[in-house]
C-alpha cells in the first residue's frame, strides 16, 4: 500500500477534508455580501471528531462522508440560529432555557466521588443518629390454609374450626391436600419481613401474626380476602443492625444526603452573591431557606 | 415447554429442555407429549419440590420520566432519576410542587425512561481530552480532582461560570464524577439503586418518535448492567443522529446486540395518539409491510403499553361495539399534540386489540405476525414520582400534581382543530405485572421478554391465566393454581400447540383482588380468530363472576351494582368478590381458524381520582367529569395457531 492510498483511508484526514471543503464553501458563499463584517463559525477538527464520534457511539460504526458532512451542516446550522437568537436576546425569560441551565449548574456542582467516601466513624455516627431508618423487622415464615367466605355450604367460621381439627390430628408438617380453599395466595410463606407479609395479605393479617404461637395451628385469622389457618414455622425478632451487617445500605443513603448538602451548600454560595428583593422588602438568606 | 419448570425436573428433563431451549425463548409451546413429561410418572412426595415457576407478580413502571427529560424539566420537575428510584422502593419524597408524598407500598421494579432527545447534556459526552488539558484551566483543575480536592475545584468552576470566565473548551470536561452527562447519570442511578431481590433498577430511555405530531414512541429497556449500557449513547429522534422511524430504532437496537452481547427490549405506547400510523397494515413511512418488518419488528417489540395516564388503549368503543367496558379512559380527540383531529377510521390502526386481531391476518399475508405482543401498563409520569393510585395520585406533569385546581385545566388545547383534552381525563394509570421467578433484573426482563405479564390501571390484583387442551373443572378447586397451570398448560403470553383431536382449548384462569382494594366484579376472556373467508372476529365471554348473578338473554353478566359514595369519595367491598377462579373451555372453537384469548379482570366500581380530589379540596369538578371507575387488569393473550 502507498503512502498516499494510506492516509486517503485515515479517518482524520477525512475529517479534514470535509471541513476544508465546507470552509470553501461558506468561503465562495462569502463573495456576495460585500462591505458587512462576518462573524466566524470555526468548525474545529476537534468539533467534527466529537460529532463522528457521536453518531459512532449511536450507531455503532463510522459515519460515511456524506453522514459526517450532514453532521457538520447541521451543526453549523445550530449555530447559526443560536447566534442569532442570542443576538435577539431569545434566551431571555425563556422557562426551558432558564430551567435547563439551572439542571446544568446543579450538574456542574455535583459533588466529586472522593467527597462521597465515608469514613468509619461518619458511617457510625450516621447510623447512630438514624436508627428508626435501619431497623430490621421482625420476620416470620408461615404455612396458611385459606377459606373462602363465599363458598356454599357451611359457614367460612364453621368450616375454619373444623378445618382446624382436621389439621391438628394430621402428623406434625403435613397438610392433607383436601383441606381449605383454592387461592392465588402462597400456601407457604417464606422467611418475610412483615412488611412483606402485609403486601400479600393485608396490614390486619400480618399485626397478628405476632401474638400466634410458633409451631401449630392456630386461627382463624381474618384477611381481605377470607379466613385463614395459621402455623408459624419460624419467627425472628426485629433488632438494631450493626453497620458491617447493613453497611452499603447505610452508605448510600449518608451519600444522598451528603450531595444534598452539597447541592445546598453550593446554592447558598452562589445566593450569597446576591441581595434578594421581595415585593415586602423582606431579604431572602441562605438561614431563613427552610432546610430540604 | 418453558425452561423454568423442566430445569429442575431432574437431569433428562433438563436434557429435554435444552434440546427445546429456541421454543422456550419464544415463550413455549405445549404440546400432548411435552405436557406429559411435565407428569413424572412417579409422582413427587412433596408437592412444593420442582417448583420453580414465578409464584408471585413483580408489580413495576417501564415508563417514569424525571427531570432529566427536556419537557418534564420544563414543567417544573426537579426529582432526578436517584429521587425516582428512592421513591419507587418505597422511601418519602418531596414532589417538585413541595408536597412530601409516599406509595402505599414499594413498587418492585422501576425504569427511568427520559426521552433520548435533549436528555440532560449527552451530546457533550466525548470530549476531545488532549485539548481540555492543553488549557492552563483545565489542567489546573484536572490535577485538583486527582489530588482529591474535587469539590474546591467544583466551586471554582461555578465562579468561573457565574462570572462568564469559563474556558469554551472545558465545557467538555473529560469524565470526572463531576462532570457525568446526563446518560451517565441515568445509569450511574439505575446502578446505585439496582438492588438484586429487592428492587430492580433497569437502565432504559424513551425513543420520543412523533413525527407530524403522531405517537409512535417506545421505551427501550436494557437487560444488562451500565458496562454495557454506557458502551452507546441513546437513540434520539432528530436528524442526522437520529430518526423517527422504527425501523433505524430496531437497527439501532441490533448494533447494540452485536456490539455489546447484550439485550434490549422496546415497548410502544399510546398508539391512540399516533392517528392511525402505530400498528399499520398496508404500509409505513412509504414503505410496503413486507416479511422482514414482521420479523422484526416481531421480534424487537415483544410488549405494547396499553394504558396510561395519557389513556387507555386495549379497545375502543367504535370498533367493540358490543363491548359494553370498551369505554374506559379514552383519549380520542386528536395527536399527541393536538395538530389533528382525529378520524374514525384512524381507530383500527390504534388500539390494542384490534392490532391483535389484524396481526393474525398479516401472519397470513407475511409469513409472521408483527402484533404478537404482549400487555403490560405504566405511567409515562414525568414527575419521577410512579403514583398512580386513585387516591395518591401525583398526576402525570409537575403542575398536575395534587392541588385544588387540577382539573379544572386544559391538558391540551388547539383552537385550530379543535381538538381539546381536560386535565381531568388524565388517568391514574398503571403498572406493569410481571411473572418472574425473582427479583433481578434478568429475571424480569426474561419475563417481559416471554410475554409473561399484564397490564393494570393501578391496582395491584394478582391475575393468573394459563392455557391448555387438558384443564378439568377440579383444576379450579386445587389449593395450588400455580402448580397445576405450568404443569397442563402454557402462561400468559404463550402458544397453544396443535390441537388433538376432537379438543377445545381451555384455560384455567384466577384473580386476587389488591390487599388494599376493591373486590372484583368478573374474569372475562376476550377470543379474537380469523374465519376462513379472511374476516376477522371478536367475542367477550364473561368466565366467572362475584354472587349468584345469572346472565342474561344476551349471554352478558348484569352490572355489579355500586356501593361508592362520590360526596365523601369512599366504597365497600359489600359487592364484589376477594378472588374468582375457574376453568372455561371455548364454546365455539374451530381448529382451522387462527386465535388469541386474553384476560380481563374487571374491579367494583369505585371512585375516580377526581372524586378524591373534590372532596380533599372540595373543588367543584366541571360538567361531564368522570367521577367513577371500575380499574382492570388486561393479561398478554395466549395464541393458537392451526397446523400447516
Amino acid at each position: 500500500m502507498t503512502f498516499l492510498a494510506k492516509i486517503l483511508r485515515e479517518p482524520l484526514v477525512h475529517f479534514v477534508l470535509i471541513g476544508a471543503a465546507v470552509f470553501g464553501l461558506y468561503a465562495l458563499m462569502a463573495g456576495g455580501n460585500q462591505g458587512e463584517p462576518r462573524d466566524t463559525i470555526m468548525v474545529t477538527n476537534g468539533r467534527v471528531q466529537q460529532l463522528a464520534q457521536i453518531f459512532a457511539k449511536t450507531w455503532q460504526r463510522r459515519p460515511t462522508p456524506e453522514e459526517l458532512r450532514g453532521l457538520i451542516d447541521t451543526y453549523v446550522k445550530e449555530e447559526v440560529y443560536y447566534r442569532e437568537a442570542l443576538k435577539l436576546g431569545l434566551d431571555r425569560d425563556d422557562t426551558l432555557i432558564r430551567r435547563r441551565m439551572q439542571q446544568k449548574m446543579e450538574f456542574v456542582t455535583e459533588p466529586s466521588d472522593e467527597f462521597l467516601v465515608a469514613d468509619e466513624d461518619a458511617l457510625l455516627a450516621f447510623l447512630d443518629a438514624h436508627k428508626a431508618d435501619f431497623r430490621v423487622e421482625p420476620r416470620i415464615a408461615f404455612d396458611q390454609v385459606y377459606l373462602n367466605p363465599d363458598k356454599p355450604g357451611a359457614a367460612a367460621p364453621v368450616r375454619a374450626k373444623q378445618t382446624l381439627e382436621t389439621l391438628r390430628a394430621s402428623a406434625p408438617g403435613e397438610i392433607p391436600p383436601d383441606v381449605g380453599d383454592a387461592t392465588l395466595l402462597p400456601a407457604s410463606m417464606p422467611l418475610s419481613p412483615l412488611s412483606g407479609i402485609a403486601r400479600n395479605f393485608g396490614e390486619a393479617f400480618a399485626a397478628n401474626l405476632t401474638d400466634l404461637p410458633e409451631g401449630e395451628w392456630a386461627g382463624p385469622i381474618k384477611s381481605p380476602y377470607g379466613l385463614h389457618l395459621v402455623r408459624i414455622t419460624k419467627r425472628i425478632d426485629g433488632y438494631d443492625p450493626k453497620l458491617a451487617e447493613i453497611r452499603d445500605a447505610v452508605e448510600q443513603k449518608w451519600r444522598t444526603e451528603k450531595r444534598d448538602e452539597f447541592q445546598d451548600q453550593a446554592y447558598y454560595q452562589l445566593l450569597a452573591k446576591y441581595e434578594v428583593i421581595l415585593p415586602s422588602g423582606q431579604a431572602v438568606s441562605p438561614e431563613s431557606e427552610a432546610a430540604p | 415447554m418453558p425452561r423454568f419448570v423442566s430445569s429442575t425436573l431432574g437431569a433428562a428433563l433438563v436434557l429435554a429442555a435444552s434440546t427445546t431451549f429456541a421454543a422456550a425463548q419464544d415463550s413455549g409451546t405445549l404440546t400432548a407429549e411435552e405436557a406429559a413429561k411435565l407428569y413424572p410418572d412417579k409422582p413427587l412426595y412433596s408437592r412444593y419440590a420442582g417448583r420453580d415457576f414465578p409464584t408471585r407478580p413483580f408489580f413495576g413502571d417501564t415508563h417514569l420520566h424525571t427531570a432529566f427529560s427536556m419537557d418534564a424539566g420544563a414543567f417544573g420537575a426537579r426529582l432526578d432519576p436517584r429521587d425516582a428510584y428512592r421513591f419507587a422502593r418505597g422511601e418519602q419524597v418531596t414532589s417538585s410542587s413541595g408536597e412530601p408524598v409516599k406509595l402505599s407500598r414499594p413498587l418492585d421494579f422501576l425504569v427511568v425512561a427520559d426521552h433520548s432527545d435533549n436528555m440532560g447534556f449527552f451530546p457533550d459526552l466525548l470530549a476531545g481530552k488532549p485539548e481540555l488539558l492543553a488549557d492552563p484551566t483545565g489542567k489546573k483543575w484536572y490535577d485538583m480532582m486527582q489530588s482529591g480536592k474535587g469539590e474546591k475545584a467544583a466551586l471554582e468552576i461555578i465562579g468561573a461560570f457565574s462570572h462568564n470566565e469559563f474556558p469554551d473548551a472545558l465545557m467538555y470536561f473529560p469524565g470526572t464524577s463531576a462532570y457525568k452527562n446526563a446518560w451517565q447519570k441515568t445509569i450511574d442511578a439505575a446502578e446505585e439503586f439496582n438492588d438484586p431481590g429487592r428492587f430492580t433498577a433497569f437502565i432504559g430511555y424513551e425513543w420520543t418518535s412523533n413525527t407530524g405530531g403522531n405517537n409512535l414512541h417506545r421505551n427501550v429497556i436494557f437487560r444488562d448492567g451500565g458496562n454495557k449500557a454506557s458502551q452507546v449513547v441513546p437513540m434520539t429522534v432528530y436528524p442526522p443522529q437520529g430518526s423517527d422511524n422504527p425501523e433505524d430504532l430496531w437497527k439501532w437496537m441490533t448494533a447494540y446486540e452485536d456490539k455489546t452481547g447484550g439485550s434490549v427490549l422496546a415497548i410502544a405506547h399510546n398508539g391512540n395518539l399516533s392517528n392511525g400510523i402505530m400498528f399499520p397494515v398496508v404500509e409505513a413511512f412509504g414503505k410496503k409491510l413486507d416479511g422482514d418488518y414482521a420479523k422484526t419488528r416481531a421480534k424487537w417489540e415483544r410488549l405494547y403499553e396499553t394504558t396510561q395516564t395519557k389513556g387507555t388503549g386495549e379497545v375502543h368503543p367504535y370498533l367493540s361495539p358490543n363491548d359494553e367496558f370498551a369505554d374506559f379512559e379514552i383519549w380520542d380527540k386528536g395527536n399527541l399534540d393536538g395538530s389533528v383531529a382525529k378520524k374514525k377510521d384512524m381507530l383500527q390502526y390504534e388500539y390494542a386489540r384490534q392490532a391483535l386481531k389484524n396481526g393474525l391476518k398479516l401472519e397470513q399475508e407475511l409469513g409472521t405476525n408483527p402484533y404478537k405482543f404482549g400487555l403490560i401498563g405504566s405511567s409515562d409520569a414525568h414527575t419521577g414520582l410512579a403514583a398512580m393510585q386513585e387516591d395518591n395520585f401525583f398526576g402525570k406533569t409537575t403542575p398536575q400534581e395534587p392541588g385544588p385546581d387540577r382539573m379544572k385545566k386544559a391538558f391540551f388545547d388547539n383552537p385550530d382543530t379543535g381538538v381539546k383534552v381536560m386535565d381531568w381525563e388524565v388517568g391514574a394509570s398503571g403498572y406493569a405485572a410481571v411473572w418472574a421467578t425473582e427479583n433481578t433484573r434478568e429475571s424480569i426482563w426474561d419475563a417481559m421478554q416471554r410475554k409473561e405479564t399484564y397490564a393494570t390501571t393501578g391496582p395491584r390484583m394478582i391475575v393468573r391465566f394459563f392455557g391448555g387442551w387438558d384443564f378439568a373443572p377440579s383444576d379450579a378447586e386445587n389449593r395450588l393454581p400455580g402448580y397445576i397451570g405450568y404443569s397442563k398448560g402454557v402462561p400468559m403470553g404463550g402458544d397453544l400447540g396443535a390441537a388433538p383431536d376432537g379438543k377445545s382449548p381451555s384455560f384455567l384462569v384466577a384473580a386476587l383482588k389488591d390487599p388494599i382494594g376493591a373486590n372484583l366484579d368478573r374474569y372475562q376472556i376476550v377470543k379474537g380468530w380469523l374465519d376462513a373467508e379472511g374476516e376477522l372476529h371478536e367475542k367477550v365471554y364473561d368466565v366467572v363472576w362475584s354472587g349468584d348473578r345469572e346472565p342474561g338473554a344476551d349471554g352478558k353478566v348484569p352490572p355489579v351494582g355500586s356501593t361508592v359514595d362520590l360526596a365523601n369519595a369512599t366504597w365497600t367491598n359489600t359487592i364484589g368478590a376477594p378472588e374468582l377462579i375457574t376453568v372455561w373451555t371455548d364454546p365455539d372453537f374451530d381448529p382451522s381458524q387462527p386465535a388469541f384469548y386474553y384476560g380481563r379482570v374487571l374491579e367494583i366500581p369505585k371512585p375516580r381520582w377526581t372524586a378524591y380530589d373534590a372532596k380533599f379540596y372540595g373543588t367543584q369538578p366541571l360538567p361531564g367529569t368522570t367521577m367513577t371507575l371500575q380499574d382492570r387488569a388486561y393479561t398478554s393473550p395466549i395464541w393458537y395457531t392451526p397446523k400447516g
